[in-house]
């Protein structure tokens, strides 16, 4: 005589034959996407800077790199300089939030 | 070098994560798929073809989320949760799976009285195919997939109250069956 309980648990914890199982599954796989490298990230990364630095360099009189700098150290916000870096900044973090998140 | 047998779930996952090992994940394959197939015969009322074409789903769809799998929950939790869904997915095609919805009446659990000699596993999963949707599912999730009520509410959807119902109303069905008390 036994319980429900005890042929529930003799019931699930019936071995099951593999049969072949594991290897319809093994085969069934897809291939890994290739994971993105380090040079991968490297190069995303730097483009962003080179092109937020070119843009800085061939902006209009008045608005460059270092210029932004200095106006965001005296807290000038809006000047054409200091949204120059701003958005250099900004565009740099996306772009590595992006890779961060494909990995 | 092949998976030493003893690895962990854990550390045979994070060979497959880290080095893209793949005879890591045919022991865990291997490893779990009685249990999960045997869940899914039950769910699927006895259909093995079925249930085997579902659990190469649940792995493959394992192998493809694992960079997801959260360490702190057992990996057993994780792949029955998938199976469930592969489950209630393959169901909808053909019916609407009610998992949630079950009368609010008081059930005596006297699941520990003694069943007849007679009674089976073959009896027990004629009977388990006799149950609703949410009961089969809240059983196997709690007594084939090894799961507390909290796990199985999570892995199936639903809320705690309604687990432990269906897990109550299963039970008295099921003895009602494997007794010869059953009206129906």
């Amino acid at each position: 005589m036994k319980t429900l309980e005890e042929l529930l648990l003799e019931d699930a914890q019936a071995p099951l034959a593999d049969d072949f199982f594991t290897a319809r599954v093994m085969g069934a796989l897809p291939a890994r996407a290739p994971r993105a490298s380090w040079w991968k990230a490297l190069l995303i990364l730097g483009s962003t800077a080179l092109g937020g630095l070119l843009a800085a360099l061939f902006a209009p009189s008045g608005t460059s790199a270092l210029q932004g700098v200095l106006d965001l150290s005296a807290s000038h916000y809006l000047t054409p300089s200091a949204l120059a870096v701003v958005g250099t900044a900004v565009t740099i973090a996306i772009a590595g939030a992006v890779l961060a998140a494909d990995e | 070098m092949p998976p030493a047998a003893s690895a962990t779930d854990a550390e045979l996952i994070l060979s497959v994560l880290e080095r893209d090992d793949r005879r890591a994940f045919a022991e865990l394959v291997n490893r779990h798929q009685s249990r999960v197939r045997t869940v899914l015969r039950r769910l699927t009322k006895g259909d093995f073809a079925l249930a085997d074409d579902l659990a190469q789903e649940t792995f493959v769809l394992a192998w493809k989320n694992l960079r997801h799998f959260r360490f702190e929950a057992r990996f057993s939790t994780w792949i029955y949760r998938i199976a469930f869904n592969a489950w209630q997915s393959e169901a909808r095609k053909k019916h609407e799976v009610l998992l949630d919805d079950p009368d609010a009446v008081q059930i005596a659990d006297d699941s520990r009285a003694e069943l007849p000699d007679a009674a089976s596993r073959i009896d027990l999963e004629r009977a388990m195919a006799t149950l609703s949707d949410g009961e089969r599912a809240a059983i196997a999730a709690c007594y084939y997939g090894d799961l507390s009520h909290e796990e199985a509410a999570q892995a199936l959807g639903i809320p705690l109250g309604t687990v432990k119902t269906h897990v109550l109303r299963a039970k008295a069905k099921l003895r009602a069956r494997l007794t010869g008390k059953d009206a129906t």
